[in-house]
């Protein structure tokens, strides 16, 4: 499709060309006002032309590596700059039609009839391009394409209103009023054909200042999200811009962590669906952030606190992960918080396992252990990864699972983050008592990196990432304190 | 725009003049945050003044739904002019918020369970 663009604009300059010499001649023989801001035209539309071609090519050429998100800008840039060429030209012939209003002259007949000649056959070659780059343009709308069919339709009327303005003159010559023909009529083409490059004009500088999409867009956005309204939970706001030919819509939307990935993904691709097909060449991101907790905690959830692992709160905690997960004879929880609460004590038997550094956190509320976690090092992977460690919650206390659900990742988060590593490693499992820790997991952006059978080969150990600046993003850290934690 | 809020039988009664787009969206969302965190669960939204509302103004509202109902409240709107219902209308917002002729129909939206 670039390459038909590109035949296309390169046609049009080379005919522009060609046409420039006959129609310099005739319009310096005839003295037709007309003819000399057609010639202004011509030097317009040959310049812009070349630019068009030039960025055409470099594009065709892939010669434009250096652009990550592509040529949309420079697509933009080039319809710009030839737009405002063809309004400065513009308003410069307006000028000399004006002039010769006032100061008006009688034309040569002879070679006024000759370019009555040369504007016809003009019309027919413009009025052939404005089509096919219109065509074009129907097929494949880019700045660029935009502009040349604009341009070609302008070039088209300005041939036209030259053509019927020099048939009047010469018809009319007889009366004294017709030396007004020739002006006039150039003045009425140049206010129509400014008129008509405004909407690329403003379209190319809202798209070089990534300015927001219109109103009309912005509401379609609205409709879809009104739409899928009860597929998502939490509602987090809109960015768009327009580059090139497409529109980027970013929506942050966040989900209930019980709701199935299936079901998720269900609502994610209606709403991209519906906004696709309400907005031609749209793009749309969905940005998962992590669901908000309640607005308002209650009292007691305001006396919930995470706290470092204690001596006083090991008992809990041990025991809580002890009856959360089915515990292997090669695990170990109890050395990893034994080492967190006096570093040295089993720093040989855990880094056999893999494990460095444990530290641990509780979620308490008056002393009653309601969740842990925490996190290691796994020297093995010292430099890039921390690796979250037992982490459980206490499922008695109804109700407010969700929250301290999230409390507790967020910690494991914020505290992982602050080591400056890439990466956040857990392993867990198939089981399904592990099943909304997963679809937690997989909620806010981990992935399963790795699968192995368990020894009995009655389970799958699931090893899940995300990246820290990405989590980093979907808990927020940016806007919360350290006491907030 | 102007916001006041007068606290009702049940409910809290959020009255919104002027113009709700871009430029006021922020200050509108803050003032609504403010009344929710103070405990209200159940809105009205009086928008009887309301001249004129933006899809920057209509997504503070769905904030507000979304916001209300994770804590089981509930938003109702009164005395939509019609350029604004009209707004309401063209984005399908319609569909989301229950709306009232005025406060004191508003009122009995509350009362019936």
């Amino acid at each position: 499709m670039l390459k038909a663009q590109e035949r296309a604009v390169r046609l049009g300059v080379l005919l522009d060309m060609g046409s420039l010499l006959p129609v310099l001649v005739i319009a310096v023989l005839s003295g037709s006002m007309l003819l000399y801001s057609d010639l202004l035209d011509y030097a317009r539309s040959i310049t812009a032309g070349i630019i068009a071609w030039g960025i055409l090519r470099r594009i065709r050429k892939g010669d434009v590596q250096e652009y990550d998100y592509g040529t949309g800008k420079m697509e933009s840039l080039g319809g710009l700059a030839g737009s405002l060429i063809f309004m400065v030209g513009l308003l410069i012939m307006a000028g000399f039609a004006l002039h010769r209003i006032f100061y008006p002259i009688e034309l040569n007949a002879g070679f006024t009839a000759l370019g009555v000649l040369s504007q016809f056959i003009g019309l027919l070659i413009c009025a052939w391009l404005w089509w096919r780059n219109l065509k074009l343009a129907r097929q494949a709308s880019t700045p660029l394409i935009e502009m040349e069919w604009r341009a070609k339709r302008a070039d088209t009327l300005n041939n036209l209103a030259v053509l019927v303005g020099l048939v009047l003159t010469l018809a009319l010559r007889s009366m004294p009023w017709s030396v007004y023909i020739d002006p006039v009529c150039a003045l009425i083409f140049t206010v129509y054909g400014i008129g008509s490059f405004i909407p690329t004009v403003r379209d190319g500088i809202l798209d070089l200042l990534d300015k927001t999409l219109v109103e009309e867009l912005q509401l379609k956005i609205n409709r879809n999200l009104a739409v899928n309204f009860d597929g998502y939970e939490g509602f987090h706001g809109v960015r768009s811009r327009r580059m090139g030919n497409r529109v980027l819509i970013d929506i942050a939307l966040s989900f209930d962590p019980k709701k199935r990935i299936s079901d998720m993904m269900k609502t994610v691709e209606s709403l991209k669906e519906g906004i696709r097909h309400d907005i031609p060449n749209s793009e749309v991101n969905i940005i998962i952030e992590a669901p908000e907790p309640s607005a308002s905690p209650d009292d007691e959830e305001k006396k919930t606190q995470i706290v470092p692992l204690s001596k006083e709160t090991l008992p809990s905690a041990l025991k809580l992960v002890r009856s959360t997960f089915r515990i292997e004879s090669d695990d170990k929880p109890e050395w990893e918080m034994e080492e967190c609460l006096e570093p040295g004590t089993h720093v040989e038997e855990l880094r056999a396992l893999g494990i460095s550094n444990p530290c641990y956190w509780v979620l308490c509320s008056d002393g009653r252990v309601l969740g842990v976690t925490g996190i290691y090092i796994n020297p093995k992977y010292e430099s890039e990864a921390v690796w979250g460690t037992w982490s459980a919650y206490d499922t008695t206390k109804k109700g407010k699972l969700s929250r301290n659900r999230y409390r507790l990742m967020r910690k494991v988060v914020y505290e992982a983050h602050a080591t400056g590593r890439k990466y956040l490693r857990l392993c867990t499992s198939d089981f399904p008592e592990e099943k909304e820790a997963n679809h937690l997991y997989d909620h806010v952006g981990f992935t399963t990196y790795m699968t192995k059978k368990s020894q009995d080969g009655k389970y799958s150990i699931l090893y899940k990432q995300a990246e820290l600046q990405h989590l980093a993003k979907v808990f927020k850290l940016d806007r919360i304190k350290p006491e907030e934690l | 725009m102007d916001i006041q809020s007068k606290t009702g039988n049940g409910f809290t009664s959020i009255a919104i003049k002027g113009r709700l787009d871009a430029v006021t969206a922020s200050a509108a969302e803050a003032a609504i945050n403010r009344t929710i965190d103070s405990g209200a669960s159940n809105l009205v939204l009086d928008l009887s003044g309301l001249d004129y509302v933006s899809s920057a103004g209509l997504r503070v509202l769905l904030v507000t739904a979304k916001k209300l109902s994770r804590q089981n409240g509930k938003i109702v709107l009164c005395g939509l002019q019609n350029t604004v219902r009209e707004v309401f209308t063209i984005s399908g917002f319609l569909s989301i918020f229950p709306v009232a002729a005025d406060e004191a129909e508003a009122e009995k939206s509350f009362q019936i369970k």
